[in-house]
């Protein structure tokens, strides 16, 4: 056993070396390994530090607000967050303590939002429950974001919060088709917020740098760091209080007309600026997505054409005068009917009228008498005035989707003699509402029309800048937009009475127009309007009402003047305008 | 008062092993508290001080372990075996069974201490298996009754799951059973019916456990995913250089580019801070120790002193090689701390235990003039 034992302990010797062998190996590899990363340089992976710091980053600029002229804000960025509602993560069950003995499901969860967010919890039902049930539901925008804190147990379980700068808009539908809105992703649409969104969304910032394992910013690379550019603050010709009146005073119209929509916009004649544009129906940018058709987004007053029907003659009229081939005080024969380009024209009523005046051509709405005039006039010199008074072009205002009407010219392949005849009562010509408020800001301002603008001026940090009225063309001469103006008011007060504004002077004319259809002019919907301009003589605001589809009222004369009338007596007491003498 | 046996305390080993543990606390303290704001809190939450703490714990049993004569320890080898299956039994068990979070907390801390535990007491099970003082060692009994001893342990530890431990364990057998001096034949043997199993056994195992086994031999080479923090300990020890960047300033530590940096990855903080020079310094220093180690296994008394000081120089060897394999990316990723210097209170403890019981044998390298314990031999 001894001389086993002594084997044994010389054989466990040499495994004892040959361990230590093996171990003395490996950690001479070890070392070499080492002096192999420390001490040489590794440019890959000095590359791979490069590439991973080099992806630059977005710091989203806060988007300007929009002011009106009195400096309220109409639309504004305010930090808070959106909720939305995930119906199948609503259904579940989920623990709401660490212990698992609050279980929630989903009617408890509609109650605690509705709760927190002081909505009834039908509305919240309502929201969870429309279709489809896989996507998710907007709740409720710009919440506060103390209030988002409150929600935040149910993330995960049904409640999706999402922070960041939201648009907010304090006096919610006021001005909206003026406004637009911006979408979910972040892009203004329609309106001011589509025009100006690259002034409004200013520049983002970027940076540049190496960040933390868990994402902190540990040091911008050098110029690593750009800072967001705020965007530019719009201030508005747009007055709110005028805005409110005006969309108070067109709901109204359309209760007591039974009017399926309307417009009204006030225009500072001697600078083109738009005081108000007020449109029914209407809706809350901030929740832009409740519409039944996206076509409600879009703004009547400048993206809708209609047929204006007698507002018209006052252009006609004032393009004869121009030409001097009628004067102010000349009369006409009106027989009931006229022939021009082998298509007979009738008054509205049928009647003969025998020998009128032009005012009462205006007062009563004479078709025989606007197409007498213009045949007189011949279609060139016609046509000429009537593009200088802007109708088949862009107004060129400031806001998205203007259309530009249409108005045929000779020339042009479908035109027709007898348009001349139709057109100079304002019919087979599409125009936009701004586009005859526009024309009759020219008759108002001394035959000189201005551009139409909505924003006054743009504060930006390095400074603010001020639009300044911008002159387009003489239309008319002074001369023959003061005999026009005369021509109005005498129109108003003969014909038009209910457009009439106690101690003012004032100028103006309704239409009635057919509502063409591809068949023809069927049907008995019309579009009653009212343009009117004043205080006469140094005339400053142009209003136009316009309703479509009246069902009581009918007329412009009857449903869209007597609402021209109040706006226009506001309009006066708010400048605080004193009555003529 | 008399020395007796303490007159051959190993000094020498007791100094390296008493400056890892210090190098350990300090690298720790730099890893994760150097960098951490001045945040009103108490003591115990400072992960240094906790370190040290347990350096503190464990030495006491290494002192212990040191007074104890390694050979009654060995004599109750059985009952520390069935002891640690026991444990490992029943950790498995508990594990089954579902509990809150807080008891899962305390049962993972049972868990670590159960494997690290188990290291040790297969250590001294080895070695009184293996040492020709009881065995015929050119007879495969020894190495039978050793593969037997082995498994249970090794697969309740690998189904906890962890990898990294069972390696340890098999890794402590192949040396102990290379220096016990088993004959070339019977581990060529033992090879052999070993790679004809090798093909039986991965057919039978779970898909998933074949994927962990392939992933084990061939990791991802994405840089940003998988791979994250060997390229950041890569990085880190890269960016080391000669001298290093200065304790406390290494940028990749301080700021937690590393993730599990006061554990696994504690060496490439080392090596970021100190450069090349403190790396291989730390280097020579568990060199020095496992040479230590293996002088006290040439100058052992008996067969089961020599295993029991092999066997864990084999341990830290392993262990350390392959953490630092891993920190330097020569070995896959499988989760083990470097010995006596990664922060973990059990480990260090358990660790400077089994030392304690080197310590033992070195100071018995002479028979015992007079016994410090009452033993017949």
């Amino acid at each position: 056993m001894a001389e086993t034992n002594g084997n044994q302990e010389a054989l466990q010797y040499g495994r004892i070396v040959l361990l230590m062998g093996v171990m003395g190996t490996m950690a001479i590899y070890l070392i070499l390994r080492l002096a192999g990363w420390q001490l040489f340089p590794h440019p890959e992976y000095v590359r791979y530090g490069a590439e991973a710091s080099n992806i630059p980053e977005r710091i989203p600029a806060v988007r300007g607000a929009i002011l009106d002229a009195t400096g309220n804000y109409l639309a504004v960025s305010t930090y808070g967050c959106r909720i939305f509602l995930v119906p199948e993560l609503l259904d579940r069950i989920d623990k709401m303590d660490k212990d698992g003995r609050i279980e929630w499901g989903r009617a408890q969860k509609i109650a605690r939002v509705a709760e927190v967010l002081r909505q009834p919890v039908e509305s919240v039902e309502r929201v969870a429950s429309a279709p489809p049930r896989e996507q998710r539901k907007i709740l409720a925008v710009t919440v506060p974001p103390e209030v988002c804190q409150e929600l935040e147990p149910l993330r995960q379980k049904g409640v999706q919060i999402e922070y960041g700068y939201w648009r907010v808009y304090p006096d919610e539908t006021l001005a909206a088709h003026v406004l637009g809105f911006v979408d979910l992703d972040g892009d203004g649409q329609y309106g001011l917020e589509g025009y100006y969104d690259r002034e409004l969304r200013g520049q983002d910032g970027e940076w540049q740098g190496i960040r933390g394992p868990w994402g902190q910013p540990v040091m911008a690379v050098l110029g690593g760091y750009r800072p967001p550019q705020p965007g530019a603050d719009l201030v508005l010709t747009l007055d709110r209080n005028i805005q409110y009146e005006a969309e108070r005073i067109l709901q109204e119209g359309i209760l007591v007309n039974k009017a399926a929509a309307g417009n009204i916009i006030v225009l500072d004649a001697r600078t083109g600026a738009i005081l108000a544009m007020a449109n029914f129906p209407t809706y809350d940018p901030a929740e832009y997505w409740s519409v039944s058709s996206i076509e409600e987004h879009r703004n009547p007053c400048i993206g809708t054409v209609y047929e204006p029907g007698s507002v018209l003659k006052a252009m006609t009229l004032a393009a004869a005068l121009e030409a001097q081939v009628i004067r102010a005080t000349d009369t006409y024969d009106d027989r009931g009917s006229i022939t021009v380009g082998e298509e007979e024209i009738k008054n509205e009523n049928g009647k003969a009228y025998g020998l009128t005046t032009m005012t009462q051509l205006l007062a009563y709405s004479l078709n025989v008498g606007a197409a007498h005039v213009a045949s007189l006039l011949g279609p060139t010199r016609f046509y000429e005035t009537f593009k200088r008074f802007g109708f088949g072009e862009h107004t060129q205002v400031d806001l998205i989707g203007e259309e530009r009407g249409l108005m045929r010219v000779p020339g042009d392949p479908y035109w027709h003699m007898s348009d001349l005849g139709r057109n100079a009562f304002g019919q087979g010509i599409a125009v936009t509402p701004l586009q005859v408020a526009v024309a009759y800001g020219a008759l108002a301002n001394r035959g000189l029309m201005m551009k139409p603008y909505i924003v006054s001026e743009m504060r930006t940090p390095q400074g603010a800048m001020r639009t300044s009225p911008t002159p387009l063309r003489q239309v008319v001469s002074p001369e023959t937009a003061t005999q026009m103006a005369h021509l109005l008011e005498e129109a108003v007060k003969l014909g038009m009475r209910p457009a009439l504004v106690p101690g003012y002077r004032i100028a103006g004319k309704s239409g009635t127009a057919n509502i063409p259809t591809p068949e023809g002019y069927e049907g008995k919907d019309v579009i009653a309007s009212f343009v009117g301009y004043g205080p006469l003589p140094e005339a400053r605001f142009v209003v136009l009402v316009k309703f479509d589809k009246p069902r009581e009222g009918e007329g412009g004369v009857q449903a869209a003047a007597p609402e021209f009338s109040r706006l226009f007596a506001f309009l006066m007491n708010y400048f605080g305008i004193p009555p003529a003498p | 008062m008399r020395l007796g046996v303490w007159r051959h305390f190993d000094i020498p080993l007791f100094l390296i092993i008493l400056v890892l543990v210090l190098v350990g606390c300090l690298m720790v303290y730099s890893a994760y508290e150097a960098s951490r704001p001045a945040v009103e809190r108490s003591l115990w939450e400072n992960v240094a001080f906790r370190q040290a703490f347990f350096a503190g714990i464990g030495l006491c049993f290494y002192l212990l372990m040191a007074a104890i004569d390694y050979r009654l320890l060995v004599r109750f080898w059985r009952w520390g075996y069935l002891a640690a299956l026991g444990l490992l039994l029943l950790t498995r068990a508990a594990g089954s069974v579902s509990f809150g979070a807080q008891s899962w907390l305390r049962f993972e801390f049972f868990n670590v201490q159960a494997s690290e535990l188990c290291k040790v007491i297969m250590i001294l099970t080895l070695a009184r298996v293996l040492s020709g003082d009881h065995y015929d060692l050119n007879g495969a009994l020894p190495l039978a009754l050793s593969i037997a001893l082995l498994v249970p342990p090794l697969i309740l530890i690998y189904l906890q799951p962890d990898f990294g431990t069972a390696l340890i364990l098999g890794a402590i057998w192949a040396g102990m059973v290379v220096l016990a001096g088993v004959r070339w034949p019977h581990l060529l043997i033992l090879g052999m019916i070993g790679a004809a199993l090798a093909p039986l056994i991965w057919f039978r195992l779970e898909p998933y456990m074949q994927q962990r086994i392939l992933h084990f031999f061939f990791p991802d080479s994405d840089p940003t995913g998988a791979s994250y923090n060997v390229n950041q300990a890569l990085i880190s020890i890269g960016s080391g250089g000669w001298w290093g960047k200065g304790l406390f300033h290494g940028t990749q530590s301080q700021l937690q580019f590393l993730r599990v940096r006061h554990t696994d990855f504690i060496f490439s903080v080392l090596a970021e801070e100190t450069g090349f020079v403190g790396a291989s310094f730390l280097v020579i220093l568990f060199i020095l120790l496992i040479l230590r180690l293996m002088r006290v296994a040439r100058l052992a008394p008996d067969h089961d002193g020599r295993l029991i000081a092999s066997g864990v120089a084999v341990m830290i060897f392993t262990q350390t090689f392959i953490n630092i394999g891993m920190n330097a990316n020569i070995l896959p990723v499988t989760g083990l701390p470097l010995p006596l210097v990664s922060y973990g209170g059990s480990a260090l403890v358990t660790l400077l235990l089994a030392l304690g019981i080197v310590q033992s044998v070195a100071m018995r390298h002479k028979p015992p003039e007079e016994p410090l314990l009452p033993l017949g031999r």
